[in-house]
């Protein structure tokens, strides 16, 4: 079997060199089908994202890790000089494990980012799509998505918030649970409590409130983020019915105050509320956590959470890492011993022809038999030909299955078969 | 069916062994995860569910010696509900960020086990061939089970929350949310007070054909009664009010704690119909 997976990453190229190579998902089939056209390669994935442009491919026969790179340079139309050197190739072994490696996040520029699996659910959805994806591609694609999911459920790997944008919504989840059809009051228009709000709507949140100390700033802001804008001076009638409140102003004074949200949170039924104040000097008066039903963090405790989330992260990725190879190990034996099952049935296949063209020629001969007789000599000849090459077939699967592919090369290479006679 | 006294003599030891051999399958998992955290062997769930089936075993072996519903008992009972606790976790055991809850739970049936592996075998006179004694008992103990959960998930509930307030952040995201623990506080509250309820009716139907039984003088009727009043109050708060979190959290805790109190001085200090 033949794989490789060459591209360019964030870690091998700037974005300045890797958006010459990015490609749209209405390029991709176009480009696979000149993989094969150009017979370059005779199976293809190709992964487009904005951290990485690769092809995993499963080259022609006679060409290499590197024609597939120089052709995937020439056919996106690039002609940057030193393109090449930003370009990585894997080959074998070193490819799947890379595939491996991507589709598990552990590549990504943030480890455990959960978009990455996604990406490469949709390259090999237009790969197939395109008809590129033969049994080689689909099998590696679907290993690569097995291992994505082992990763992801057995290690802590995407569990943890590695952002203050995460680790607010984290909180905010620990208290209410699923933020789908909650609503959240953003007090100004800091950068902290936007990243916070950009993540709370990508978590579900139902409505955004956005109250500034300049209406029109606020209107603005709200028109961005899809919710609607409100007076500074009015605050207190939205803390009433919101389920979080993430403060970021200039202010330098407290806009939400103790005696304020003692009447909110009796009002409330001391439903949970998570007040989230990114401020410094902070606007959220820090006495509120003491208040039944209120949950007060600041910078400081997102700051937190979202080290401890990169440290976990990190001793997970060490986990996920040892799945990996694990799974590569297993799963290149098996093509491989795949790949050598086929070869024995090629074996198989030639000796029969053997057997028949001998027949063929001894069809003089056998024209005096009856069709009874004839059908016993057919018969026989078949039963010979499959007794004397049991005990090799039997030796050669047991190889196989045993990973024992260098006997198994030698005595395919005895007996005249190459194992990439299956192709 | 009623087996002889011999049956009993030889069975109820070996109903204790592999009650004891269920315990000790729930305690694994809880072990496990100290000794050996990255071993999944130990902390696999197959461990509970075996330690389920093996309960489950015990109490049909009971079953089969004394003829009746295991429920006559303080020993029969208290290891019936904690089957009931282990029943709660099974129902929650695939929800996320549940693995605290599990050793709460596990912890608290491994207590009910412990103590009915103390708890003396002979029951009340009652007559166990009536099926609304029976159905009085069943329902009470599904009733305590919710109960028992409630209050599972009411410290949890108290414990997430202080640790909020402390902000003492660290691996709190494997912990439930406040709003997850609330909910399921309810609804296990809202099945016990339900089953209870029912329980306590058939109850007493069953007295009301029985004038020999001196019901008015037993104190876990009285106990009971005020406990069915605390989780109607705390019921009502939620529901009419639209109270929850520590207002519900404290009415689980509290009614469970009372309820404990109630059993131990009712089962063991004093003698009666219960």
């Amino acid at each position: 079997m033949n794989l490789v997976a060459v591209g360019l990453s964030h870690h091998t190229a700037p974005v300045e060199v890797r958006e010459q190579l990015a490609m749209g998902p209405t390029g991709v089939p176009g480009l696979l089908q000149r993989l094969r056209d150009d017979a370059v390669g005779a199976e293809g994935v190709l992964l487009s994202t904005c951290n990485r442009v690769e092809l995993y491919a499963v080259p022609s026969r006679g060409r290499s890790a590197d024609d597939i790179a120089d052709w995937l340079i020439h056919s996106t139309g690039n002609r940057t000089r030193g393109m090449g050197r930003h370009l990585f190739a894997y080959q074998q072994k070193d490819a799947l494990r890379h595939v491996f490696r991507v589709a598990s996040s552990l590549d990504s520029m943030i480890i455990g980012e959960p978009q990455i699996v996604g990406q490469m659910r949709d390259a090999y959805k237009v790969a197939t799509t395109a008809h590129a994806a033969g049994p080689v591609m689909r099998r590696v694609m679907d290993r690569a998505l097995h291992v994505a999911k082992r990763v992801r459920t057995e290690t802590d790997i995407a569990r943890e918030a590695v952002s203050v944008g995460r680790a607010g919504v984290e909180l905010a989840r620990q208290v209410l649970g699923s933020l789908k059809g909650r609503s959240a009051l953003l007090i100004g228009a800091g950068a902290h409590g936007k990243l916070v709000a950009t993540s709370l709507l990508g978590y579900g949140l139902g409505e955004l409130v956005v109250a500034n100390r300049t209406f029109e700033r606020a209107a603005d802001l709200a028109r961005k983020f899809g919710g609607s804008a409100a007076h500074l001076d009015d605050i207190e009638r939205h803390l009433d019915r919101v389920d979080v409140v993430v403060a970021s102003t200039g202010a330098g004074r407290l806009l939400v105050t103790r005696a304020q949200m003692a009447r909110v949170v009796r009002r409330r039924r001391y439903r949970s509320q998570v007040l989230l104040d990114l401020s410094v000097p902070r606007n959220i008066d820090p006495t509120i956590n003491d208040l039944d039903g209120a949950y007060r963090f600041d910078v400081d405790d997102l700051r937190e959470v979202a080290a401890q989330g990169q440290a976990k992260r990190r001793q997970a990725a060490q986990v996920a890492e040892g799945i990996v190879r694990d799974e590569v190990d297993r799963v290149w034996t098996q093509m491989q011993g795949e790949e050598h099952r086929a070869a024995l049935a090629g074996i198989m296949r030639r000796a029969e022809a053997i057997r028949s063209a001998e027949l063929a020629r001894a069809d003089k001969v056998l024209s005096n038999l009856s069709p009874k007789d004839r059908k016993a000599v057919e018969a026989m000849t078949r039963a010979i030909v499959k007794k004397v090459l049991h005990p090799a077939m039997q030796q050669g699967r047991a190889w196989a299955e045993e990973g024992d592919l260098v006997r198994l090369e030698a005595a395919l290479l005895t007996l005249g078969v190459a194992s990439t006679e299956s192709e | 069916m009623v087996r002889g006294l011999d049956d009993r003599t030889v069975g109820a030891p070996l109903t204790r062994w592999i009650a004891i051999a269920a315990g000790a399958a729930y305690l694994v998992p809880l072990m496990g995860e100290r000794v050996a955290p990255d071993n999944p062997r130990w902390t696999h769930p197959g461990w509970l569910f075996g330690g389920l089936g093996l309960h489950l075993v015990a109490l049909l072996i009971d079953v089969a010696l004394w003829g009746a519903l295991p429920l006559s008992s303080m020993r029969f009972g208290l290891g019936a509900l904690a089957l009931w606790v282990i029943i709660g976790w099974a129902v929650l055991h695939r929800r996320p960020q549940m693995e605290s809850l599990r050793r709460l739970l596990v912890g608290l049936a491994l207590v009910l086990l412990g103590i009915a592996q103390v708890a003396p075998d002979s029951g009340g006179s009652a007559d166990l061939s009536s099926p609304w004694f029976l159905a009085h008992v069943a329902l009470i103990l599904i009733g305590l089970g919710g109960l028992a959960v409630s209050f599972t998930l009411s410290v949890l509930w108290l414990l997430v929350r202080r640790r909020l307030k402390l902000k003492k952040l660290r691996g709190i995201s494997r912990l439930p949310t406040l709003d997850t623990l609330d909910r399921l506080n309810y609804q296990a509250m809202a099945l016990g007070f339900v089953s209870l309820t029912a329980g306590m009716a058939v109850g007493g139907m069953w007295a009301a054909t029985h004038p020999e039984a001196a019901l008015g003088a037993d104190i876990t009727i009285w106990g009971t009664l005020l406990l069915w009043c605390w989780y109607a109050v705390g019921l009502h708060t939620r529901l009419v009010s639209g109270w929850r979190g520590r207002l519900a959290a404290v009415f689980g805790v509290g009614g469970f704690v009372g309820l404990g109190a109630m059993v131990t001085v009712a089962g063991l200090v004093l003698q009666g119909w219960h």
